[in-house]
C-alpha cells in the first residue's frame, strides 16, 4: 500500500498569471470582534442574573427570560423590515435585553411596599413592564437612534425612565421611575446641615433603619439582626449592602459580584471596555461621601457604604455607564464623565430625596457626551 | 502608555526563524520595474534587443531623489513594458530580460578591500551606495546615499540599526542578523566613516535569541556599540517611534530624524552597503521570507526581478487553493492582484494565504465607539474621529485632528472590532 501525501500539488494548475484577490493592509486582525465582546458581556450578565434567584427567587429568572426574549425578536423582525438599514444583531439585543431586566426593580425597601409599585405584590404587572420596556427600548432607542448615525443616550435607561416614569406615573410628576422610591426618610429623623436637611448617619439609628428597611423581608421585624445587634448592627449593614441586598434592581443584587464579575470582564476585554468611567465613578463618590460626612458629621464608613453600595448604582457604574456608544471617546472625556455621574447621582439622591437618582444622572450625563468627544483630545506624536 | 500593555501582536515566525538562507534560481525571465524607490522616476538606459550582463545599470535617473536599478541576470531585453508594481499599487514601467544562462558579470564594477576602507573618501562612499542602487529595505524605499548625507550643519550624534523586524511573519532581517552578521559590521563601519563616527545603536527584539547572542559575539570588538535587546512592540519598528524608544525624544512633526542628530537605516540595507563597497555587488537580490500558509517557511536569497509566479511554482504550492498574496509584510503590505508581480527591492516578505485556510473576513458594521483604536494609535491620533470627519467629507476637522501624520501602521483596523478599515480610509485620502 502506498502511501498518499497530505497535499497534493495539481501539476496542471499552473501559477502563471493567476489572479488573486486584492484587499487592503492589515492582512490579519486582532481576535476581538463585537459579536465576541457582546457575549463576554452577556455571560458577566447571566452570572448576575443567576445570583439574583437567591435573593428574589424565580421571578428575577422570569423577568431576565422575557426582557431577553422580547429584544431578540424584535430585533429580529426589525431586521427583516429595515433590510440592510438595520442587519440582525442578537447578542446585541440579548444584551439589551438583559440589561431591562437587569435595572428593574422587584425589591423594595419594606418602608415603602405600600406605594404603588409594579413590583410582585401586583401579580404578573413586572412581566409586562419589562417586556414593554424591552420592546420600545430596542426598538425606539436602540434601532432608530442607531440610525441617526449614533445614540446619544443609554436606551434601558431613557425607556426605563419615560415608560415608568412618566407615561405609567403620571401622578408623580417627576422622573422618578415607579419602581423607584421617591423619598425613603430613614425614620424621619433628619439633621440640618449647611446645604440643607439631611440623614445624621449616626451609628446605631442609621443602621438599624438602614437593615429594618432594607434588610431580608422574610426576618423578624422586631429583631431583624442575624449577625451583629441593635447596638452594633455594622455586621448585619455591611452584609447587607456587600454581600446580599433585598431592594432595588436586579442587577444590584449582590455589590460583591457585580464588582467581581465586572472586574473579570475588564480584565477579559481589556481595552474594549471604558473601565475609566467605572474607576471615576467609584472615587469621585467615595470622595464626595467622605466630604459630605464632614459636613453633616455621623459615620464616615456607614456613609461611604450607604453611597456606594445601597440601590443599584454599583450595576450602573459597571455595566450601563460603559455602554460604549453613548460615552466619550477620549481618556479624559471619560474620567470626566465618571465624576460627573458620580456627583450627579449623589446631588439627585441625597437633595432630592429620589433614591435611585443614578438612572436620571446617567440620563442628562449621556447627553453631555458629544461636548465631552471634545475633551481630551491628545497632541499628536511629535506635536507637543 | 497603554497601547504598550494592550497591544501584544502575536508574532508567527517560530517555524521560519530557523530555517537558514538559501539561494533562489534566477529567473527565466527578470521583470525589472525601473521605479522602486521613493522619488522620481527612472529612464531606461537599454533598448529592446540589447544584451545585458549581471549588475549592469539598466535604468537611472538626473533627479536627485534617485537611485539606479540594474539587471540581476545576463541575457536580453525582451520588452519594455508594464508590470504590477506593488511600491506603488499600480501597474508601471518594467524592463523584461530573457536569460541567457551564461552569467556574465558586469566588468565595470569595483570593490575597494577593508584595509582600503579608511584611505577612501566620505563622496566616494556616497557616489558607491547610489551607483549600487541601494534604498532602505525595511519597506520605505528612500534612497540610501542621500539618508547618508544630511546638511553639514547638523552633526549626527547615533547612528541606529533597526532590527527590529515588527511585521509578524517576517523572519528575512533575523536570517541577516545570524548568517551575515560580520557583513553587517562592516556595513556599520562604512556608515560610521561617512556619517562622521557617530555612536551605533543597534536595535533588536529580544525574542530574536540566537540573533543577539550572534550580534554580541560579533559586535564586541567595535567601540561605541550598544545592542539593545527589548520586547519592542510591532509599532516601534517605525524609525520615530522607535528613536522614542530608545532615546525618549520625539522627532517633530514633519522633520526627519538627521535633526534630532539620528540616522535610523534598516539592517538590510547596511547589509547591502557592505556588499557594495567590499564585494562590488549593486542591489540585485535581496532575502525575503516565504511564509503564511504555507507548510514549510523559507528564507530566500532571490534576485529582485523574479516573478512572485516562479517562486511558488517552485515551492509548490497549490495554484487552485490560492487566494492571496502579499508582499511586504501582512501589516502594511500589499495584498497583489496577479501572480505576475515580480519582486523589487522593497519586498521583505511574500505571505500566502490559502482558500482552505482562510477565515472570511467579517462586514463592516456601525462603530460601537469603543475607542480601543484611539488608546492603540501609537501616534496619539484619534482614528475614528478622523474617519468619521472624512466621511462626511469635512477635511479641515480631520486636518485639525492631524490625519497626515498617519503613517499606516494599520493597528487602528487591526484591533477594531467592527472591522472599520480605518486604516484604509485614513492612509486612502492622504495619498
Amino acid at each position: 500500500m502506498e502511501a498518499t501525501p497530505k497535499k497534493t500539488y495539481v501539476s496542471g494548475a499552473s501559477m502563471t498569471n493567476r489572479k488573486l484577490v486584492v484587499e487592503p493592509s492589515p492582512h490579519v486582525t486582532g481576535r476581538m470582534t463585537k459579536d465576541l465582546l457582546m457575549k463576554c458581556t452577556f455571560v458577566a450578565l447571566c452570572i448576575i442574573a443567576a445570583v439574583s434567584y437567591l435573593s428574589y427567587g424565580f421571578n428575577s429568572i422570569v423577568i431576565s427570560a422575557i426582557s431577553v426574549l422580547v429584544a431578540v425578536i424584535c430585533d429580529y423582525l426589525l431586521s427583516l423590515i429595515m433590510g440592510e438599514k438595520g442587519p440582525l444583531n442578537t447578542m446585541s439585543a440579548a444584551v439589551f435585553g438583559l440589561v431591562v431586566a437587569m435595572s428593574y426593580s422587584l425589591g423594595m425597601p419594606t418602608a415603602m411596599a405600600t406605594e404603588t409599585i409594579p413590583t410582585m405584590s401586583n401579580g404578573y404587572e413586572p412581566y409586562t413592564y419589562a417586556a414593554l420596556i424591552s420592546a420600545v427600548g430596542l426598538i425606539v432607542f436602540k434601532k432608530l437612534q442607531g440610525l441617526a448615525g449614533r445614540k446619544y443616550v443609554n436606551p434601558a435607561a431613557i425607556t426605563k425612565l419615560l415608560i415608568l416614569g412618566l407615561l405609567f406615573m403620571p401622578a408623580i410628576s417627576s422622573l422618578v421611575p415607579a419602581d423607584h422610591g421617591l423619598s425613603v426618610d430613614l425614620q424621619n429623623r433628619f439633621t440640618e446641615g449647611p446645604f440643607g436637611s439631611y440623614y445624621p448617619m449616626e451609628t446605631t439609628i442609621f443602621g438599624t433603619t438602614l437593615i429594618t428597611c432594607y434588610g431580608s423581608p422574610s426576618l423578624d421585624p422586631a429583631n431583624p439582626y442575624t449577625f451583629g445587634t441593635a447596638e452594633n448592627p455594622l455586621p448585619d449593614v455591611l452584609y447587607n449592602l456587600i454581600v446580599q441586598k433585598y431592594h432595588g434592581w436586579i442587577g444590584g443584587v449582590s455589590s460583591i459580584v457585580v464588582i467581581s464579575v465586572g472586574i473579570c470582564l475588564f480584565t477579559l476585554c481589556r481595552g474594549y471596555i471604558k473601565w475609566r468611567i467605572t474607576l471615576a465613578y467609584l472615587v469621585t463618590t467615595v470622595l464626595f461621601s467622605i466630604g459630605m460626612g464632614y459636613i453633616y458629621g455621623g459615620d464616615i464608613i456607614f456613609r461611604v457604604a450607604f453611597h456606594l453600595f445601597t440601590g443599584s448604582s454599583i450595576f450602573m457604574a459597571f455595566f450601563m455607564a460603559t455602554d460604549p456608544a453613548t460615552t466619550p471617546l477620549p481618556d479624559l472625556g471619560q474620567i470626566i464623565f465618571g465624576l460627573g455621574l458620580a456627583i450627579l447621582t449623589m446631588l439627585i439622591q441625597v437633595y432630592m430625596g429620589f433614591l435611585g437618582g443614578s438612572i436620571l444622572a446617567l440620563v442628562i450625563m449621556n447627553l453631555t457626551v458629544p461636548f465631552l468627544d471634545r475633551v481630551g483630545i491628545r497632541k499628536p506624536f511629535g506635536r507637543r | 502608555m497603554n497601547h504598550k500593555l494592550a497591544l501584544k501582536i502575536e508574532e508567527r515566525k517560530e517555524k521560519a526563524r530557523k530555517v537558514p538562507i538559501a539561494v533562489f534560481p534566477d529567473p527565466e525571465t527578470a521583470v525589472i520595474l525601473t521605479l522602486q524607490h521613493v522619488g522620481a522616476s527612472n529612464v531606461p538606459l537599454v533598448s529592446v534587443g540589447n544584451n545585458v550582463s549581471i549588475g549592469q545599470k539598466i535604468a537611472d535617473s538626473e533627479e536627485k531623489i534617485s537611485a539606479p536599478v540594474h539587471s540581476p541576470i545576463s541575457g536580453k531585453v525582451v520588452k519594455i513594458g508594464d508590470a504590477y508594481n506593488p511600491c506603488y499599487k499600480a501597474f508601471s514601467e518594467a524592463i523584461f530580460i530573457k536569460n541567457d544562462g551564461k552569467n556574465r558579470k558586469d566588468k565595470t564594477l569595483r570593490s575597494i578591500s577593508e584595509s582600503e576602507l579608511k584611505d577612501v573618501s566620505t563622496a566616494f562612499l556616497i557616489d558607491k551606495v547610489r551607483e549600487a542602487g541601494i534604498i532602505g529595505l525595511g519597506g520605505a524605499g528612500f534612497p540610501t546615499h542621500l539618508k547618508l548625507s544630511p546638511p553639514s550643519d547638523k552633526p549626527i550624534k547615533y547612528l541606529v540599526v533597526n532590527a527590529c523586524e515588527s511585521e509578524i511573519y517576517d523572519t528575512a532581517d533575523e536570517r541577516l542578523l545570524i548568517e551575515k552578521t560580520s557583513n553587517i559590521l562592516k556595513g556599520v563601519k562604512v556608515m560610521r566613516k561617512v556619517l562622521g563616527s557617530p555612536e551605533v545603536v543597534i536595535a533588536t527584539k529580544n525574542n530574536k535569541i540566537e540573533a543577539v547572542e550572534r550580534l554580541k559575539e560579533v559586535f564586541s570588538e567595535e567601540p561605541k556599540t550598544r545592542i539593545v535587546a527589548k520586547p519592542f512592540t510591532y509599532q516601534q519598528g517605525d524609525a520615530g517611534l522607535l528613536q522614542k524608544e530608545l532615546f525618549g525624544w520625539e522627532v517633530p512633526a514633519g522633520n526627519r530624524s538627521y535633526e534630532m542628530g539620528v540616522i535610523v537605516h534598516n539592517v538590510a540595507t547596511i547589509n547591502a552597503v557592505a556588499e557594495a563597497v567590499f564585494d562590488g555587488d549593486p542591489l540585485i537580490s535581496r532575502v525575503t521570507t516565504l511564509n503564511g500558509d504555507v507548510e514549510e517557511p523559507k528564507n530566500l536569497l532571490v534576485k529582485i526581478g523574479t516573478p512572485v509566479s516562479q517562486i511558488l511554482d517552485h515551492f509548490k504550492v497549490d495554484a487552485n487553493d490560492l487566494r492571496k498574496v502579499v508582499l511586504g509584510g501582512v501589516m502594511m503590505g500589499t495584498s497583489i492582484p496577479t501572480t505576475e508581480t515580480p519582486l523589487t527591492k522593497r519586498t521583505s516578505s511574500i505571505i500566502v494565504f490559502y482558500k482552505s485556510k482562510h477565515n472570511p473576513v467579517k462586514r463592516r458594521t456601525d462603530c460601537i465607539r469603543c475607542s480601543k483604536c484611539i488608546s492603540a494609535c501609537p501616534l496619539r491620533l484619534h482614528p475614528i474621529s478622523i474617519l468619521e470627519a472624512l466621511e462626511k467629507e469635512d477635511i479641515e476637522k480631520a486636518k485639525r485632528l492631524y490625519f497626515t501624520d498617519c503613517f499606516g501602521c494599520g493597528i487602528c483596523s487591526y484591533v477594531c472590532p467592527s472591522r472599520i478599515p480605518l486604516a484604509l480610509t485614513i492612509c486612502g485620502v492622504r495619498y
